[in-house]
C-alpha cells in the first residue's frame, strides 16, 4: 500500500516504484476509471494494438462491410 | 473568436484499419485524422460491427477483441456510448455463449429500464439473471 497527497488542483503523484513497475513515463496519457474505486491504467496506444493484432491474426483477408454480420447470421440462424 | 471544432464520424472500416494495420497507409491516415480532430463520432452499430468482424473474420479471442474496443472507447476524442459498452463488453467477455448483439440488446433493456427482455434464445435467458424471459 502506498500513500500520496492530493494538491489543491487535484494532482496526485504516483510513487516512483509503481511508475517503474507499470512503465508510466512522463507525458503519457493514463485512464482513470470510476468503478466505485478509482482505477488508473495505461491508455492503449493504437500502434501497440496493431502490433498485438498482427501477432494474433493468422491471416489478413480483405473485409467487405457486412461480412461480420453475415457470418454471425449464418452461424446463428442459418440452416444446420 | 472561438476556434471551429473539427468533427466527423468514423465507420467500421476506418477503425479496423487503424487497429489492424494491415494497410499501413490507411492506418496512418486514420491516426492522423484522429490527431487533427477535436471530436469524432463512433456509433453503436460501428462498434458492434467491429466486434463481429474481429471475431468472425479475423478470429481474435474475446479478450483481445475487448482490448481493441476499449482502445477506441478510452480515446477522449471518440464520442461514443462508453457507459453502455463498458457493461456490454464485460458481459461479452464473461459469457462466451452470448453474441455481442445478445449482450447489447440485454444491456439496452437494462439501461432503458425495459426489462424483461423477451427472447427465445435459451442462452440469453439463462445468462440474464432474470432480466430476459421467454414470452
Amino acid at each position: 500500500m502506498y500513500k500520496t497527497t492530493i494538491t489543491s488542483q487535484g494532482t496526485i503523484s504516483i510513487p516512483a516504484v509503481l511508475r517503474k513497475k507499470y512503465g508510466f513515463v512522463t507525458g503519457e496519457k493514463l485512464m482513470i476509471e470510476d468503478t466505485g474505486k478509482i482505477v488508473v491504467s495505461k491508455a492503449p496506444n493504437f500502434a501497440d494494438m496493431r502490433k498485438m493484432n498482427q501477432k494474433a491474426i493468422k491471416k489478413f483477408v480483405p473485409y467487405k462491410s457486412g461480412d461480420g454480420f453475415a457470418a454471425h447470421v449464418i452461424e446463428k440462424y442459418g440452416k444446420k | 473568436m472561438a476556434k471551429n471544432k473539427t468533427t466527423g464520424s468514423l465507420d467500421t472500416n476506418t477503425l479496423l484499419r487503424l487497429l489492424l494495420g494491415d494497410v499501413p497507409k490507411q492506418a496512418q491516415s486514420v491516426e492522423l485524422l484522429i490527431e487533427q480532430s477535436d471530436q469524432l463520432e463512433v456509433s453503436d452499430a460501428v462498434i458492434i460491427e467491429m466486434v463481429f468482424v474481429l471475431e468472425k473474420v479475423y478470429y481474435l479471442e474475446r479478450s483481445m477483441i475487448v482490448t481493441n474496443i476499449h482502445s477506441i472507447l478510452s480515446n477522449p476524442k471518440m464520442n461514443c456510448n462508453r457507459g453502455m459498452f463498458k457493461h456490454v463488453l464485460d458481459l461479452y467477455e464473461a459469457e462466451s455463449k452470448l453474441s455481442i448483439v445478445d449482450c447489447a440488446v440485454l444491456q439496452y433493456a437494462r439501461v432503458h429500464k425495459s426489462t424483461p427482455l423477451y427472447s427465445f434464445d435459451k442462452a440469453l435467458v439463462k445468462k440474464s439473471r432474470g432480466d430476459c424471459v421467454t414470452p
